[in-house]
């Protein structure tokens, strides 16, 4: 595995040393790979410290040096772009972890994601508030897209505007792009989608400035049916933290939250509480994310005819593993990989905010509670 | 002896500039500091005032030992110093720049009555006191600059070339002005190039030459002397 | 877009608001330069630091961001004299680029430490919540007393700088050091003060800017960059220059921000500076030097 312990993403790398790790134990306490002998898995841990570089030699340096059989990894979009190349050169296969859309556009042989990227949680965000505005009979017309402009917000922005455009039914009266470092007070901003009358925004930001922008809504009281983010600002404790009841209603888009767990499956559920239990902290995306990637690259491993990079990367090309039966599986609804070598099983979920937690609003089979849409306004918040 | 320079050398950097000048100055004198281009007249000047640093030998002000003290020490002491080139603050106001005189909380609290005094020695500033500093004709400078050190209630008053660059009727007024300071009961050490009206109004004189006191002695001895006319006028 | 006149006055109010804070930003880093001729990055790592401090003795719970400021703003104005009296004296006679290299350097130092003491997380306080609202005009009580604050402390400033004994003085030694010193002038004794001015000064900033903003470390690189670049625009001596180009920068972020988009005015205002100075190279305010 190659994921970032140091630098910017090394929250995501922690998470992932945290979950791979669980899998590879308990598959060698079971006996190990039974097809091969009862051979155990080894996992060599590498860092990438977020920095292009480092990633690049770790990833050569685990391939030639440690010969893995493949590559678990890269917990950072950027990461996981350049490390990929590496495993492409060497033909190892490589199960990765980060969100980028971009990703698994690049038509890589060897590279396949595990987890729930940013097209998927843009796409559903739209398509929710489609469903909404259908069930609700509350007609949307004017929405705007919010986003920080780095890769992160532009990618969103991207997705968002060709999701709306797919659907055809709004005016996208503004995609407003600015630059989360340089933001001191946000309500120029929501002033600006204000004078548009906007009733939906589509909005991915960081933390900080997801703070400012919607302390800033509050304070010019911009009544919005619906504020959509793909996970982003929202999931982040941070958030909640500092708004507190002014982060009601609000929607995000995502992978795992922890308010999913009572409607895990058996297995799934025990798998979380030892998480818990090792680690002494909640699972986060990136961990979910991990698991899943760990047990598609194990069951793989189990079903390669021989134990080389060649046979490995027949047997992963086939991975189908289902949420409800590994136990290692906690994000629904498992791994299969579809022509781009996204997870096809991965399935976003959408959660809205409400007392200060995120509660999965969709799919109904996940669902703890009913959306709220449109949101009540300022005003009439207690 | 109010002030008491004894082997005074000064070297910038690896160069020396003076070695070992020695001068005394009673209360109450006006002595004038001759010499030609270079001889070491400023760096004497700066050097009594601690703006440079000094590598050798004393200075004695009112009976204290006082070489390795800082500038505004020394002008606490009453040691005010008319720097070559005026140095004024251009982008502050003539007042501003009178009022900076003021170098110690004494001076300050009296400074109404000072400036009355200087705007009276000095006329032509009275109407331009809000004017910049950087503005004024050369000769007004001069007389910012002379006033500005009369501010601080000079028991020392050292000039440094007080008449540089101004027209002959101007380098009366000034030397007018420094007989009637003088005749306040001021010490005064003045540098000069006009020598005829730094004898006039000097007492005595000393003569530097290459960083060394050549010559000193009345002004009427000096007045007569080759050697000066060989300094000043390449005799 | 409906530019009615709510939407246009709610964006020059806070425009001139949040400006009047990075005047304040700008004004004690223009002090600095003005005085000891150095191009002090680190004032910015300073005004984080501030908006930490003011952070911390609020989450205590006892004070409020205002009087955590009043408590913080002494404390940094010693900090400032000391500053000077270790550091920028001797850095004082090397060359400038070595002055931006240090003073950078400064900086970084500043913004690792605060990334090391706190971390990565966001802060911020929690907002008072109250608003004042006229005519569709919506301000935040915090944003208000912060730009009237600001604006009081640069008036205050300069009116110290221009008529007290020690101002003028502190003005004499900027704008002739050499002969500061030659009349008696105790030209370090007022560069101490000066600098301690200007880090208290930012002091006031940072906590004005924390009772509005989010806080983390990175923060600093931005506003160090805000600061300079208001400060070369406004030419870069004059205190109320500094202020009044800080307001300009609020204001032309605010526009462009409505106008066009956020991340274009942000850029904006930074390409604007560039072309305001080949158009005029000593400054929006500043005089062509006379010769
Ligand atoms: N900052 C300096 N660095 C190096 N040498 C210097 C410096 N200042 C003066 N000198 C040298 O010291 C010597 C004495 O200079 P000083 O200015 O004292 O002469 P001066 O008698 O005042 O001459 P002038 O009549 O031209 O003003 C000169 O040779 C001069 O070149
Ligand atoms: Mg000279």
């Amino acid at each position: 595995m190659v994921v970032g312990l140091t630098g910017a993403a090394a929250d995501y790398g922690r998470d992932a040393l945290r979950a791979f790790p669980l899998v590879v134990d308990r598959v060698n306490r079971e006996g190990g790979i039974k097809a091969h002998g009862g051979a155990t898995v080894k996992l060599h841990v590498a860092d990438h410290q977020t920095d292009l570089r480092v990633t690049s030699s770790e990833t050569e340096r685990l391939i030639t040096r440690n010969n893995v059989l493949g590559i678990l990894g890269w917990a950072a979009s950027g990461s996981a772009r350049v490390g990929s190349e590496v495993t492409e050169r060497y033909q190892v296969p490589a199960i990765d972890t980060s969100v980028d859309y971009k990703l698994t556009e690049r038509g890589l042989k060897y590279f396949y994601r595990a987890a729930v990227h940013t097209r998927q949680t843009c796409d559903l965000g739209v398509q929710f508030v489609a469903d909404m505005e259908k069930a609700t009979g509350k007609a949307v017309k004017r929405v705007a897209i919010l986003h920080e402009d780095l890769a992160y917000g532009t990618g969103a922005g991207d997705l968002y505007k060709a999701a709306i455009e797919r659907l055809g039914r709004w005016q996208l009266v503004d995609r407003v792009a600015y630059t989360a470092a340089k933001l001191t007070e946000a309500t120029g901003i929501v002033n600006k989608l204000k004078a548009q009358n906007v009733e939906v925004v589509f909005q991915a930001s960081y933390p900080a400035d997801g703070i400012l922008i919607q302390r800033a809504m509050k304070q010019l009281r911009l009544n919005l049916f619906a504020n959509v983010h793909p996970a982003g600002a929202p999931p982040n404790t941070q958030y909640v933290a500092n708004l507190k009841d002014d982060a009601n209603y609000v929607y995000t888009a995502l992978g795992w939250t922890a308010s999913m767990f009572e409607k895990l499956p058996p297995g799934a559920r025990a798998t979380v509480e030892q998480y818990r239990k090792v680690h002494g902290v909640d699972v986060q995306d990136q961990a979910g994310y991990s698991l899943s990637a760990a047990a598609a690259m194990v069951d793989a491993l189990g079903r390669a005819r021989s134990l080389d990079r060649a046979a490995l990367w027949e047997a992963v090309k086939t991975v189908d593993i289902s949420f409800g039966k590994d136990p290692s599986i906690i994000i629904p609804y498992g791994v299969k990989w579809d022509e781009k070598h996204d997870n096809a099983k991965a399935q976003a979920i959408m959660t809205q905010i409400s007392d200060q937690k995120l509660v999965v609003v969709y799919p109904k089979d996940l669902a703890q509670k009913n959306p709220v849409f449109p949101a009540p306004k300022w005003e009439e918040r207690a | 002896m109010l002030l008491r320079v004894r082997d005074l050398q000064v070297h910038y950097g690896p160069f020396q500039a003076l070695f070992g000048v020695s001068l005394e100055i009673d209360e109450g004198e006006a002595v004038c500091l001759l010499g030609g281009n270079g001889a070491g007249k400023t760096t004497t000047l700066r050097a009594l005032m601690g703006a440079l640093p000094i590598s050798g030998g004393t200075v004695e002000l009112l009976g204290q030992r006082v070489e390795h003290r800082a500038s505004h020490e020394l002008a606490a002491m009453g040691m005010i110093h008319v720097p070559e080139g005026r140095e004024l603050f251009p982008s502050l106001t003539v007042l501003e720049n009178l009022e900076l005189g003021c170098v110690t909380p004494g001076t300050r609290r009296r400074s109404a009555e000072t400036l009355a005094v200087v705007l009276d020695l000095f006329p032509a500033l009275r109407g331009r006191r809000r004017q910049l500093a950087g503005t004024l004709s050369g000769g007004e400078q001069q007389m910012v600059a002379i006033g500005r050190g009369l501010m601080g209630r000079p028991k020392l008053l050292m000039l440094d070339e007080p008449s540089l660059g101004l027209a002959p009727v101007l380098v009366d007024a000034v030397f007018a002005t420094l007989e009637r300071i003088k005749a306040e009961g001021t010490t005064i050490v003045v540098v000069e190039q006009h020598i005829h009206h730094a004898l006039r109004v000097c007492g005595r004189g000393y003569v530097l030459e290459g960083g060394r006191i050549a010559q000193e002695g009345s002004t009427a001895d000096l007045g007569r002397s080759d050697r000066l006319r060989a300094a000043y006028l390449g005799m | 877009m409906e530019l009615t006149p709510a939407v246009i006055g709610q964006m020059l109010v806070t425009g001139v608001l949040v400006g009047s804070i990075y005047g304040a930003v700008a004004m004690g880093f223009s002090l600095i330069f003005g005085v000891v001729r150095i191009v002090n990055f680190a004032h910015a790592g300073g005004v984080v630091w501030a908006m930490y401090a003011v952070f911390l003795v609020t989450s205590g719970g006892v004070l409020g961001p205002y009087l955590a400021t009043a408590l913080v703003i002494p404390v940094f104005f010693g900090l400032g004299y000391l500053l000077q009296r270790a550091l920028m004296v001797r850095i004082a006679d090397m060359t400038e680029e070595m002055h931006i290299v240090f003073t950078f350097g400064l900086l970084l130092v500043l913004t690792y430490l605060a990334q090391f003491a706190f971390g990565h997380d966001v802060r911020f306080l929690a907002s008072s919540e109250r608003h004042l609202a006229f005519g569709g005009i919506v301000v935040q009580r915090e944003i208000l007393v912060g730009g009237g604050v600001a604006a009081l402390s640069a008036l205050g400033l300069h009116v110290a700088l221009a008529r007290t004994w020690l101002g003028k003085a502190i003005r004499a030694s900027a704008d002739n050091r050499r002969g500061a010193v030659l009349i008696g002038l105790d030209v370090r004794a007022l560069q101490r003060v000066a600098v301690a001015v200007s880090v208290a000064s930012a002091a006031l900033a940072g906590g004005l800017l924390a009772t509005f903003t989010t806080l983390y470390p990175l923060r600093a690189f931005e506003l160090a960059i805000l600061a300079f670049l208001i400060v070369v625009l406004s030419g870069i001596r004059s205190l109320l220059g500094s202020f009044g180009g800080g307001v300009i920068v609020g204001v032309l972020e605010g526009a462009g921000t409505l106008l066009l988009s956020p991340s274009l005015a942000q850029l904006g205002i930074h390409a604007l500076i560039f072309a305001a100075l080949l158009i005029r190279p000593e400054g929006l305010w500043g005089r062509k030097e006379a010769v």
